[in-house]
Order: structure tokens, then sequence, then C-alpha cells
């Protein structure tokens, strides 16, 4: 067995005890093995930092190699689904308004359906009505208008005089008439069906001054509560509010 | 995708570490990973330049493998306490380092261990050989060996045992492998003479 062999079981714990102090009591007396003794436990910890810094060149390729994919601590992730959820969120909101037309768009339509053409119905017994109707279907709004207006100086409390001379007004884009006919209309509350109220509020929805949609949800709110004519529709328009 | 990787427990991780060969090398990369976050919490913390948190946390984790292996590492904490204390401490000793430009408060190993096992009488006379010798001129000497002793003699720095070597460098036996490891030092020490 030579010197390092010996050296190398000393150290690993392999000796026998009477070897492993013949070897300590040799070691004092022998500068040769003393010497292979020094040598092994510097090559031992020469070893030891040159496989320490091959490790850690091997932990900061590893490091440089994942820092383009570290994985995120908890907290990040948990801030990152926030805010893919809010942003999400906005767009599904803002995609879902996209589709869903607004109030004001929802009065177009609303005008557009019911009153771009009337029953003749309503014009009933009165000449006058059935000739303003009539020009009114033919799309004539402005003598359609006058019939109207003729009619009103006649008869001002008229409920459906003031209707068809606030429809002529609304439809040709005059608001502030419409609403003052509408108004007076809704003021009337001896009718059995009075539009008056939720047809002002649709006016205001088109008129869009800085108080209107205000004004048009009040009286929408008024509509549904009590149960007036247009009710359906004033429950579909104040949710676009 | 790390992203959604999952990390491997604690316990799967010393026990791969304790099984040694191959096993041992891919649990020492994973652990490293695993906890790397500390680099940042360091950075954040002690305000070090990200370099220097990143070689405090390798010689972090490097200690800590070295602990496990030693069986220093009793479980008393979780084993994410035990690397942060251990992180922070060498943290702090880095700051020290720059702030009194004391040298050396990374040297990770010691002959202090070793030179203990001999009796006094004969531990001074080694200390003194040792105190007279160059162990950087040693490890560049390392680097001269053939790639085969390299290895062999990288391996059991890193603490592996013969067997192991034999394993990994393809030896027939434990023994075989000794022997080679033993030649090789002696051509270590032949260069180094």
């Amino acid at each position: 067995m030579n010197d390092l062999e010996l050296i190398d079981d000393y150290f690993s714990g392999r000796l026998p005890v009477e070897e492993r102090a013949r070897f300590e009591t040799s070691l004092q007396t022998n500068s040769q093995l003393a010497d292979a003794v020094a040598f092994y436990l510097l090559a031992r910890q020469a070893a030891q930092n040159e496989a320490r810094a091959n490790q850690k060149a091997r932990f900061e390729t590893l490091r440089k190699k994942s820092a383009s994919v570290r994985p995120m601590p908890v907290r990040s992730r948990i801030a990152l689904a926030a805010c893919l959820l809010l942003v999400l969120g906005l767009g599904g909101y803002w995609f879902f308004q996209q589709q869903t037309p607004s109030a004001t768009e929802l009065a177009d339509q609303y005008i557009q359906q019911k009153y771009s053409r009337l029953t003749t119905t309503m014009a009933e017994k009165s000449d006058s009505l059935q000739l303003g109707v009539n020009l009114y279907n033919d799309g004539k709004l402005t003598e359609a208008g006058a019939v109207f207006s003729d009619l009103l100086h006649r008869q001002p409390n008229d409920d459906r005089a003031l209707k068809l001379a606030g429809l002529v007004s609304l439809r040709t884009g005059r608001y502030d008439q419409a609403i003052i006919f509408f108004h007076r209309l809704g003021e009337q509350t001896d009718l059995f069906a009075n539009p008056g109220l939720f047809l002002e509020a649709l006016t205001r929805l088109k008129r869009g001054q800085p108080t209107d949609n205000h004004q048009a949800e009040v009286l929408l709110k008024i509509v549904i509560g009590h149960n007036l004519e247009g009710k359906a529709e004033a429950e579909e328009l104040i949710r676009k509010l | 995708m790390r992203f959604f990787a999952r990390q491997p427990p604690d316990s799967d991780l010393i026990a791969g570490l304790l099984a040694g060969g191959i096993q041992r090398r891919q649990c020492e990369d994973r652990l490293y990973q695993k906890y790397d976050y500390l680099i940042a919490t360091g950075t954040r913390k002690h305000r070090l330049q990200e370099d220097d948190c990143a070689s405090a946390y390798s010689d972090t984790i490097l200690t800590v493998i070295e602990h496990i292996l030693a069986g220093h590492f009793e479980g008393r904490s979780e084993l994410a306490t035990y690397i942060y204390q251990i992180f922070n401490n060498k943290c702090i000793d880095l700051i020290r380092k720059k702030s009194t430009q004391r040298d050396q408060v990374h040297q990770a190993v010691s002959l202090d261990d070793s030179l203990l096992q001999l009796p006094d009488s004969a531990r001074s006379i080694v200390q003194q050989l040792i105190a007279q010798s160059d162990v950087d001129r040693l490890r560049s000497l390392i680097g001269k060996l053939g790639e085969k002793c390299r290895d062999m003699i990288l391996a059991w720095g890193e603490g592996y045992s013969d067997e192991e070597i034999a394993r990994q460098l393809n030896y027939n036996t434990a023994s075989v492998a000794k022997t080679s490891r033993l030649r090789c030092l002696e051509r270590l020490k032949e260069l180094y003479r």
C-alpha cells in the first residue's frame, strides 16, 4: 500500500484502529508521510474548490437560460391573472356595449318602428285628423303639422291632436316643440291610456341636452311605476341609461 | 412551459440528492431553480448587484447540498427557511466584504474538518506544510490532467463515493475506480513537485 492509498483510507475511515494509531504515530516522525498528507488534503481542497467553481458555473448557465422563461412567483401570477380578468372583463363589457344599442339608438329604433307610419284608426271620426294622418303617412310632415296645429288652435287640449302634433315635431327634429306637446299631453290625467310621458322621455333622449338623460330617466320611472303606456319599452330603455 | 411547471417537493429533492449519481445532479439543478427567486429578493432587500446575489445564492445552494449529504440538515426547519437563512447570511457577508474590502468571505471549503481528524501533534506539522503550499496552483494543475483524470478528481472533490464514480465514469468496480483515482492523484503530485 503506497502512501496516498494509506492516507486515503485514513481520511475515509477505512483503516482499522491499530493501523490508524500506527499511521498517526509515524506522521509525527516521517516527514515524507507528513508531506504526502499535506498534499492529499490540499489536493482535496483544490478539487473541492474546482468542483464548486464548476457547479457555480453550471448554476449560472441555468440562471441565464431560465431568465427568459423564469417561472413567476405566486404573487405575480395572481396579479397577472387579475389583470387578465380585468382586461377580459373590460373587453367583454366593451364588446357587449358595441353589440347592444344605446338608449338614444333604442329611442330611434322605437320611433322608427312605431311612428314612421300611423294607423288610420287614430283619426277616428275627425276629418281634419284623418287628413293629417294621411299626410303624415305620405311623408308630408310639414303639411300634416299644419293640420294638427290648426286643430289644436281650435281644441287646445285634444289629446289626439297633441300626440300627432308632437310626433310631427319629433320626426322633423323640432324637439323643443315636441316636448311641449307631449308634456301637455302627459299632464292630462283623465285619459284611459296616455303615452305623453313616455313620448316626452323619448324626445328628451333624442334631443340630448345636458339634463335630458336624467329627466328622461325620471319620466321613464314614472311610466313604469304608474304602469302607463310604453311601460315595457321604458323598462328596456332605463336599463340602457 | 415553466410558467405552469410544478416544483418538486423538498422531500423528493432531498431523497434525490441522497440517491447520488445522475439523480443527484438533476436534483441539484432543480433545487437551484426552485428557490432562484431569492436572487431577486436579495437584490431588492440588500441592494446588491444581481450577479453578486446570484453568486451568493449559488454558494448557498452548494452549502445546503453539502449539509444534506453530510447529514447536517436534520429537517428541524423547512428547507426553504434553511436556505433563506444561509442565503441571508451570505448576502450580509457580501455587504461586509464590500464595505471592508475583506476578501475570501466566500471561501466555502475549509481544511479544518479534515485536519480535525488528525491528533493535535500531527495536525500542527501538516498545517505548517499546508501553509507553505499553493492551492491555486494545484487547482490550475487539475486542469492539466487528462479529461478522465480531471473528471475523476472533480467527482471526488464533489464528495462522490468510489461506487458512484465507478458508475458515472464506467469503471467495472469501485475498487478499480479507487485505484484509478489514486493514480490520478499521484500524477497530480508529480506535476505539483
